[in-house]
């Protein structure tokens, strides 16, 4: 047995200040949180924390913010949950828990020099959020070559992070193509229909450009199907997959697809690795 | 292997001297069955036990345990650990290997979770050779005997027992009774003693071993077998309550009548069970029997094997004994060969 002689324990979370507190949509809010001791978080894109609340419980939450952005981070938070719920309606000020970051992120340093495609369903933006801010910051623009973000939602009642989305909008070293899944709003002229659907609008070189997947879990199937007629490479898919993850290190066993932890090896996978997990998407 | 002598006043003298600095655990009567259980006498010891109800993983990774203790009105909280030093007196060669496997679950991946490692790092092990029973499929899964993984490891011989040493802290106590070094005719009678029963386990599988099982169940993903397995499984979960290698757990926070002083907990819980790999969003990712069996069953035979280095599966055969339906590895495992 290995004897490690350190007397700590896996499962005591550092205090964060939230700071920063912005309802999106009726289900989601966005977060910024700091540590007292202005510490980083020192995180990954793709990257998660397990947030914590003393008497309610802890949950698993997936950074939004770039590790660009220092002395905070960010995070977007559906409500659907004990947790969630009770985060929902704390106040500017209050102290939550956070243990982190887990995961293994995206391996960023691979994707230098590609073009870079972001296909984003629903919540699936918030993880995203974290390598596209990245992608596009004035320090790191440079490492890669375009950048397509696709996006949908619902409805048009239903963005998250709109003012960024019309800044990725503005910038003209971006293609931002968005969808709605049902038009339930006059005012809306863009696309109509499931994210899919942008695919074969989007004008990428395949033979350059890697493709990152974060959605709902239905959405990766169909996804890699439209990305594969468009004779997307296999090794260049990557993918954040989301699973119930209880403990972050590889303990609980809740999370686990196949013979991997998804907290441990994942949540970004590409899709050769995917392929390999029967049970994955 | 370095070895001694005992007889059964010897262990009792043992048994006595370790109550003064352990909290003493060994296989006691419970109703019709055993259960390992804290001795008050030496005499409770029920040394011809055939298997217990539950799992000696209940002293190591206990039930409902304090992770955390908080005050919520201060944003407090501190760890908690129990450090108290255990003694597992009598267990079987699987149970021994359940615990390696514990082991390395709560060590692997550079995370060691202390909450487990402190108390299992001041406890003993001291194990005893076992007579196979109707249940039980050890040799399928090589784990029939231990060579490591306790402190002593007590195997019957002509009146008396051969004290086998695994470590440094077990040899300590044995020399510490006075007893003899083992001559070479015990080893033999040990060896004998493990030859027949061997011979005496029925229950195997048929066309693999413990190194080519996880081989068989990664063929069999799409087993028609899953589906009608499911037909019978009840979900309820209690393979994962018995099973000695099954450390899968939930945390949930309690709080005490004023609503601020409260402890982070972690509760054993089950991949059989409905909810297990359920998300908020309300996606279960395995909703059906047949899946979660699947998954119980290449958790225990294939998944954990290359990290692990053997199947997690020991064969104690609580599992089948627990079940409502009788659903059996063996058969499971024969099945999917045939």
């Amino acid at each position: 047995m290995v004897v490690n002689p350190m007397e700590k324990s896996l499962y005591l979370p550092k205090l964060a200040k939230m700071t920063k507190k912005e309802r999106f949509t009726e289900k989601e809010m966005f977060f910024e949180f700091r540590f007292d001791d202005n510490s980083n978080l020192n995180h990954r894109p793709g990257q998660f924390v397990e947030l914590s609340i003393y008497g309610i419980g802890e949950a698993p939450i997936s950074i939004s913010s770039s590790p660009t952005q220092q002395g905070y981070f960010e995070l977007c938070v559906r409500s659907v949950g004990r947790v969630t719920n009770y985060l929902h309606n704390m106040d500017v000020g209050s102290y939550v828990g956070i243990r982190g970051p887990f995961g293994n992120g995206f391996p960023f340093e691979k994707f230098k020099g590609h073009d870079m495609l972001f296909i984003c369903g629903g919540l699936g933006v918030a993880p995203l959020r974290s390598l596209i801010n990245y992608t596009l910051d004035r320090t790191k623009r440079g490492d890669f070559g375009k950048v397509y973000i696709l996006y949908g939602c619902k409805n048009n009642q239903e963005w998250l992070y709109q003012k960024e989305v019309e800044e990725w909008q503005r910038r003209a070293d971006v293609e931002t193509y968005l969808t709605v899944d049902k038009c339930t709003d006059s005012n809306w002229k863009g696309n109509v229909g499931v994210i899919t659907t942008l695919i074969p609008k989007t004008n990428f070189d395949v033979n350059k450009t890697i493709a990152v997947i974060c959605g709902p879990p239905i959405m990766y199937k169909f996804v890699v199907l439209e990305l594969k007629n468009r004779n997307f490479k296999e090794e260049n898919i990557y993918m954040s997959l989301e699973r119930k993850m209880k403990c972050g290190v590889g303990k609980c066993g809740h999370c686990q697809i196949n013979n991997v932890y998804v907290c441990q090896s994942g949540p970004v996978f590409d899709l050769p690795t995917v392929r390999k997990l029967q049970e994955a998407i | 292997m370095q070895g001694y002598f005992l007889t059964l006043d010897d262990i009792k003298k043992l048994v006595e001297d370790l109550k003064k600095s352990y909290k003493v655990v060994a296989p006691v009567k419970k109703e019709t069955r055993y259960d390992f259980a804290e001795i008050e006498k030496f005499e409770d010891i029920q040394f011809g036990y055939d298997t217990t109800i539950l799992p000696p993983k209940k002293f190591l990774t206990p039930p409902l345990e304090t992770l955390l203790k908080f005050k919520r009105s201060k944003n407090e909280a501190e760890p908690v650990f129990d450090n108290t030093p255990i003694a597992l007196f009598g267990l079987h060669p699987c149970d021994i290997k359940a615990i390696k496997h514990l082991d390395q679950a709560f060590s692997e991946n550079n995370n060691y979770d202390r909450h487990y490692l402190n108390k299992r790092e001041k406890s003993l092990i001291i194990g005893l050779e076992c007579q196979p029973y109707d249940y039980c499929f050890c040799s399928s899964v090589g784990s029939t005997s231990a060579k490591d993984g306790f402190d002593i490891m007590l195997v019957p011989v002509d009146n008396g027992y051969l004290a086998e040493i695994g470590t440094e802290k077990g040899e300590g106590i044995v020399r510490k009774l006075g007893a003899k070094k083992a001559e070479d005719s015990a080893f033999k009678k040990a060896e004998g003693f493990r030859k027949e029963k061997e011979k005496k386990i029925v229950r195997k599988f048929h066309k693999v071993d413990a190194t080519t099982v996880k081989d068989l169940l990664q063929k069999s993903w799409d087993h028609k077998h899953w589906k009608e397995l499911e037909e019978r499984c009840l979900a309820c979960g209690s393979c994962n309550l018995v099973c000695p290698t099954c450390f899968c757990f939930d945390v949930q926070d309690e709080v005490d009548l004023t609503l601020d002083n409260g402890e982070r907990k972690r509760i054993w819980d089950g991949c059989m069970l409905v909810d297990f790999a359920k998300v908020g969003s309300g996606e279960n990712f395995r909703e059906h029997r047949s899946q979660r069996i699947r998954h119980r069953m290449n958790r225990k035979l294939n998944y954990l094997h290359d990290r692990f280095s053997s199947p997690t599966c020991v064969g104690c055969g609580r599992c089948v004994r627990a079940c409502t339906v009788k659903i059996d590895p063996v058969e499971i495992v024969n099945e999917l060969s045939k």
